[in-house]
């Protein structure tokens, strides 16, 4: 889950700092061109600056000596047509530039003028006094402040070392304590085993190498697999009709939460706006107003749910959360809608993304009928 | 090329994974779909021999009422997988889901000589859950229709969080002859137009009846004297009496005030009409308007307060408010062309109108304070709007053009859907929708 939230997180500034450093929403960056000014008189100059400051202050931005600038911003505009094109391109977006450039301005004359380098050792002096503080050693409770840092395993070193051998062959024993924890992460093995079976099912020709480790989940899937595992126990497939199916999907709804508590879930990279708007509007699709009264219908629910890996929502679990703008019947009434929704369109399962079954494991949905209100 | 440029980069932003979120994935839905609801009846399940036809006839009912709502959708007996051959038995949900039946009824039906015994559950079948507790409706055979209602309503209750209207009755104007010379006469129906009887008879003319909140009594305006008169009508009895008259005046469009001992109508003297109250006793009669215009068709607010009405104080036919009491009244419809008819909701939220503009009769609904208007229909002449119980449907007159053109009655929903007729006998005017019983 780290490595997911990392990348997005990585990615997220990479665009924040390629929209505020790289220019992104400039239209037209070319004021560097405006280097030629440089050249220009000092008449023409101040012409060109009269007509727009902005691409003349980042000039005088190369121009780090020019101390009169602020002299030759006061002078009128007298600029030449041909700087003009140039300004009426970037004349929109630099109004906001000019504003920011503008302090740069004032920022370079007193630059120098703050040159003194008086500060500087003012700002040295103070660390240096730490310095001799942190020298002093007498005090062992300097060391505390390690402490909190790493205590928990220091801690422990001490003691194994200052602990009398007897102990030792306990420790022995809790040296078998990890291979439990490697069990706990045999239930990372079948998660392979997994990945190989849905291969095996979908390479039949191939599966049938023998393979020990599958006895731990019974997948309705492997039907082509099925001759493998003799011993397997008998499946219900009766999926042959329709309504089966139907009845089977319906019923697989209340079956979700024995499985649903007990592996550990990925929390999985965040859900992008897209696949959350998927969401939105699929339960939207079920959310029928049409049977609520007027007062329901001013009762906004926040209703929580809980999903099953399938995708589909655990209907135990469906509560509300809250309300506002009604009270009795009218509460219970839009919660009773808005678990219709869920349920409903849930029933064969919300496409989400399987991988962030961590992040969409827990839902609480808002259910608003403003927009839906009798008026 | 700027612009190619940012939609690549709102596109990559799209695909790249949202920002790290701290406990569950939250999504917030904001539009879903209004569709009518589908849902199952089968047949309930008779404790014996006798039952087995009542208890066809009461799911076919169950299900008509809940299929007129236009909010439900019944899914038929052919698509069942497997029947309910036991009230008692577990659901086979999945063999519901299958068929996408989102709401499932059952019930059993036992009859005892004359004495009918209704059992009924209504689940949720995509949750597997039971909508409520299971309820008993016990009653005689002769009465298994209103039992088959109050199913229903049981029903529409638990699924939508309303109550419903299906155990309510219309009382109306039938009419029968040609367009130049009708004859009229009182009548009163279930909501879903069957049960028709006859009230009084065609001699007379009859105008706009009103039920009271008890829906045991009703208001009415008769020519019998050969001037408008408002009339008491016992419903149980068919007896009546004389409210209000008074020599040399009219009176007409009565309606019960929500303590049902109280009437507001309009009066007319001189040629000049206002509004007035009174004790249904026939004493106490206070006037609530003065003015010279035609102040007419009051109706209370549900709790009693005020009172809208029509005038043409501005010049032409608006909308307006007062207190219960008289007082200043301001108006409340400004739109283009006339508004006649207010009636308010029983919710109170709303005050449903006739309007007129340009060659048009509509029916339409509005803040009580005359804001968010909207035309729920159009025609060559719509009028009279009557709420249903839950303030849910509107039921109004509805008159087809010509020499040959009759009056029927129509019901839409509040939202300017299902609009539907109510079929009955004859030409039916002036529905006015009785409280739930």
């Amino acid at each position: 889950m780290n490595v997911g939230t990392y990348i997005s997180g990585a990615i997220h500034i990479g665009l924040i700092g390629w929209l505020l450093v790289g220019d992104v929403f400039r239209s037209d960056p070319p004021e560097p061109e405006v280097t030629d000014v440089s050249v220009i008189s000092a008449t023409e100059f101040d012409a060109m600056f009269a007509s727009s400051a902005a691409p003349e202050i980042d000039i005088n931005l190369a121009q780090m000596p020019a101390p009169p600038a602020e002299d030759v911003l006061d002078q009128p505009i007298q600029l030449s047509q041909d700087v003009a094109p140039e300004l009426t391109d970037v004349a929109d977006p630099d109004l906001p530039q000019e504003q920011e450039t503008m302090p740069d301005v004032t920022g370079l004359q007193v630059l120098p003028e703050a040159e003194v380098s008086l500060d500087v050792p003012t700002m040295a002096m103070p660390s240096f006094d730490a310095g001799p503080d942190i020298k002093i050693d007498n005090n062992p409770e300097s060391k505390p402040r390690d402490a909190p840092r790493v205590a928990p395993v220091p801690f422990l070193r001490p003691d194994q070392d200052v602990a009398i051998d007897n102990a030792v062959t306990q420790a022995a024993a809790e040296v078998e304590a990890p291979e439990v924890v490697v069990e706990e992460s045999q239930d990372a093995a079948p998660e392979e085993a997994t990945t190989e079976i849905v291969t095996e099912a979908e390479k039949p020709a191939g599966a049938p190498t023998s393979v020990p480790v599958p006895k731990l989940r019974p997948q309705p899937k492997d039907d082509i697999a099925a001759p493998e595992p003799s011993p397997e126990t008998p499946k219900p497939d009766t999926t042959s009709s329709a309504l089966a199916a139907a009845l089977a999907e319906a019923e697989a709804v209340d079956e979700v939460p024995a499985t649903a508590e007990e592996p550990q879930i990925p929390l999985g990279p965040p859900m992008t706006l897209a696949e959350q708007e998927s969401l939105r509007v699929a339960v939207s699709g079920c959310w029928n107003t049409g049977s609520l009264s007027s007062a329901a219908l001013r009762v906004t629910v926040v209703v929580a749910v809980q999903m099953a890996e399938t995708g589909k929502p655990v209907s135990t679990t469906i509560r509300l959360v809250s309300s506002t703008g009604g009270e009795g019947e009218a509460i219970t009434q839009a919660y009773e809608a808005a678990r219709r929704a869920i349920l409903r369109c849930g029933a064969k399962g919300y496409d989400l993304p399987q991988e962030k079954f961590g992040q969409w494991r827990d839902i609480e949905m808002t259910f608003n009928p403003e927009k839906m209100r009798i008026k | 090329m700027t612009r190619l440029f940012t939609l690549f980069l709102a596109l990559i932003a799209l695909a790249l994974p949202a920002s790290a979120q701290q406990g569950p994935l939250r999504i917030e839905i904001t539009e879903g779909v209004i569709e009518p609801l589908p849902f199952a009846a089968p047949a309930f399940v008779p404790v014996n021999a006798d039952a087995k036809e009542v208890g066809e006839d009461i799911a076919t009912v169950v299900a008509a009422d809940l299929v007129s709502t236009g909010m439900f959708r019944q899914i038929k007996a052919a698509s069942f997988i497997s029947g309910i051959t036991s009230f008692t038995s577990p659901v086979e949900f999945a063999d519901w889901k299958a068929i996408n039946a989102q709401a499932l009824i059952t019930g059993q039906i036992s009859t005892n000589g004359n004495k009918l015994v209704i059992q009924f559950r209504v689940y949720d079948v995509f949750s597997g859950q039971e909508l409520g507790n299971g309820l008993q409706f016990a009653g005689t055979t002769d009465g298994w229709r209103r039992m088959a209602h109050k199913v229903a309503d049981a029903v529409y209750s638990r699924i939508t969080g309303e109550s419903g209207y299906f155990d309510s009755r219309i009382v109306f104007v039938s009419e029968r002859g040609n367009k130049g010379a009708r004859q009229k006469s009182l009548a009163i129906m279930d909501y879903d137009g069957s049960n028709v009887q006859m009230l009084t008879d065609d001699n007379d003319l009859v105008l706009a009846p009103r039920f009271s909140p008890t829906g045991d009594r009703v208001l009415y305006t008769s020519y019998e004297t050969g001037f408008p008169r408002i009339y008491l009508l016992d419903v149980g009895s068919a007896s009546r009496r004389v409210l209000e008259e008074q020599p040399g005046s009219i009176s007409f469009a009565p309606r019960f005030g929500p303590d049902g001992n109280t009437v507001v109508y309009s009066l007319a003297t001189n040629g000049n009409t206002d509004l007035f109250r009174m004790d249904i006793t026939g004493t106490g009669r206070v006037r609530l308007t003065s003015s010279p215009a035609i102040d007419t068709a009051p109706s209370f607010s549900p709790d009693g307060s005020q009172i809208v009405f029509e005038s043409d104080r501005s010049g032409s036919q608006q909308l307006y408010i007062m207190p219960a009491t008289g007082g200043q009244a301001k108006r409340i419809s400004f739109g283009a062309g006339r508004y006649g008819t207010p009636v308010w909701s029983p919710r109170g939220d709303l005050i449903a109108f006739t309007k007129q503009h340009k060659g048009r009769f509509h029916i339409g609904v509005m803040r009580t304070d005359g804001s968010e208007e909207r035309l729920l229909t159009a025609s060559f002449l719509d009028e009279g709007p009557s709420w249903s119980p839950n303030g849910r449907v509107i039921m109004f007159t509805r008159e087809t053009q010509g020499a040959t053109g009759q009056a029927s009655l129509y019901s839409v929903d509040i939202t300017g859907r299902n609009l539907q007729r109510i079929r009955t006998p004859y030409g039916a005017s002036d529905p006015a929708w009785s409280p739930l019983q």
